[in-house]
């Protein structure tokens, strides 16, 4: 085969490789991503990446939340696994507004996370208020900060 | 002890309503080094904005100032500084821990949400304007204020400290009596070095003080993550309740259920999940700068004589205060605290 032939060759199949892994490669999330990137934690049993999705130096809990026992046992109870984070407002990345609903009656919890990235495009989440009422509040601020 | 730093934290809470504020490094001279909470460390820079879980250390030479938010943290050498946080039903409140070395707080105004300080044996709640806190590489704390009162407590006990009155706190005992200091004359080296030859003449002394200290965190620990276990049953059993009113009486009748028992209670659970590692951090804290350098001390002192009863018998002591620590707790910390 030609070199001629090989590049464009070449170039689609990035191209293809992109698309279909996504923005992710290159550290690029987006709040919608990080969002469901957080759901698939959420859905594990042992919770040990769900620490991931939280900005390793602007969230001070970062560590704390390393270890689920205490955390993610208590707010995302695994008895009600499959959750769905529905993301219902993200005009406003430090206010991204999150439905979460889990199986067996969980009772709906409704998330307020503030999102900044950490590199280029990589957005995480640095604090998570919670309310038990509705997706305009009152809100319990910093339950996870 | 926990039921006292209990009352402290919530009168502190209470008060406070804080949420956890980062400090801002406003001047640095010479060593002084930053480990971020996920472990990385650097040289503290102008600028720099310290966050829950980090630590400043400064060398021989070198000393720090933080301001958060209105309250000024002079940083002399040789000390180490770490931004804490614990949490009561849900409301998170910033805790200076000085672990080693001395730091003068002064607040600009008091505002009712000060934060709490920390040493390896002793806690403050703050309604002075200025003080200093000298933790004695013993474990053992001084405690001076300039103006305002200071509520100095340990094992249980508690004295109030007005202006130009002092306190000294032996590890893993109550504090003794207030004194009458002369303002800015306290020699932190002077009286670090008497508390460290202390402790050298009487190791095994000094190691039964740190036992003790050690006992309280791990009692605290101990209690906190039963009461955490007791909160998390109650919560599954609550959450059941919800679910079956849902079932039965429909959405609002359970949404006022949630509101009302199952929700308040998640934050209270959670709260104390968070508390367990606050008490481990403590304790981490004196295992490293107090238990780890006698034990390093004495290591070195009878490296040639390993047979000898009086290594031994430091040894068995030493070990027994491990062991605790291991069982205890290191299952509650994660490899970045280490």
């Amino acid at each position: 085969m030609k070199a001629r032939h090989v590049i464009p060759l070449i170039v689609i199949a990035v191209m293809a490789t992109l698309a279909l892994a996504g923005c992710e490669l290159f550290g690029f999330v987006s709040i919608d991503q990080r969002v469901s990137n957080f759901q698939a934690a959420l859905n594990t049993t042992d919770r040990t990446t769900a620490y991931e999705n939280f900005h390793p130096t602007l969230c001070n809990d970062y560590n704390a939340i390393k270890n689920g026992t205490y955390t993610w046992s208590t707010v995302f109870d695994t008895s009600y696994i499959p959750y769905t984070l529905t993301v219902t407002d993200e005009s406003n990345s430090s206010a991204v507004l999150v439905t979460a609903t889990g199986s067996n009656g969980y009772p709906t919890l409704y998330l307020r996370l503030n999102m900044q990235t950490t590199g280029i495009g990589d957005y995480r989440i640095v604090s998570m208020d919670t309310s038990a009422t509705s997706s305009s509040g009152p809100w319990t601020v910093g339950v996870i900060h | 002890m926990k039921s006292a730093i209990i009352g402290f934290v919530l009168a502190l809470c209470a008060a406070f309503a804080l949420s956890a504020a980062p400090a801002d490094v406003t001047y640095t001279e010479g060593d002084a080094v930053v480990k971020t909470k996920a472990g990385a460390t650097h040289d503290v820079r102008i600028g720099d904005t310290l966050v829950t879980g980090d630590t400043l250390r400064t060398g021989s030479d070198g000393l720090a100032e933080l301001d958060q938010t209105g309250v000024t943290i002079h940083v002399a050498s040789n000390t180490v500084f770490t931004l804490m946080e614990r949490q009561v039903t849900g409301q998170p409140s910033t805790v200076l821990s000085v672990a080693l070395g001395s730091i003068k707080f002064k607040y600009g105004k008091l505002t009712g949400t000060e934060p709490g300080v920390r040493t390896n044996g002793a806690s403050a709640g703050v309604r002075g304007t200025e003080f200093s806190v000298y933790a004695g590489a013993d474990g053992s704390t001084l405690i001076t204020v300039d103006t305002g009162v200071v509520t100095v407590e340990s094992q249980g006990k508690s004295v109030d400290l007005a202006a130009d009155m002092g306190v000294d706190i032996p590890l893993g005992q109550p504090p003794g009596d207030p004194f009458t200091v002369q303002r800015n004359q306290i020699d932190y080296s002077q009286w670090n070095d008497s508390k460290v030859q202390a402790m050298l003449y009487d190791p095994l002394a000094a190691l039964d003080n740190i036992e003790t200290a050690m006992a309280s965190y791990e009692q605290d620990v101990a209690s906190y993550v039963k009461d955490f276990n007791d909160y998390s049953q109650q919560l599954k059993k609550e959450r059941a309740n919800y679910a079956d009113i849902l079932q039965k009486q429909g959405a609002d009748i359970a949404g006022k259920y949630n509101q009302d028992v199952v929700y308040p209670l998640m934050l209270k659970t959670l709260a104390l999940g968070l508390n367990v590692r606050y008490s481990s951090l403590a304790a981490l804290s004196l295992r490293r700068f107090v238990a780890g350098r006698l034990y390093v001390t004495e290591r070195v002192k009878y490296i040639d004589r390993e047979d000898s009863s009086e290594w031994q018998d430091f040894l068995q002591k030493y070990t027994i205060i491990l062991d605790g620590f291991e069982k205890m707790i290191a299952p509650q910390l994660v490899e970045a605290d280490i």
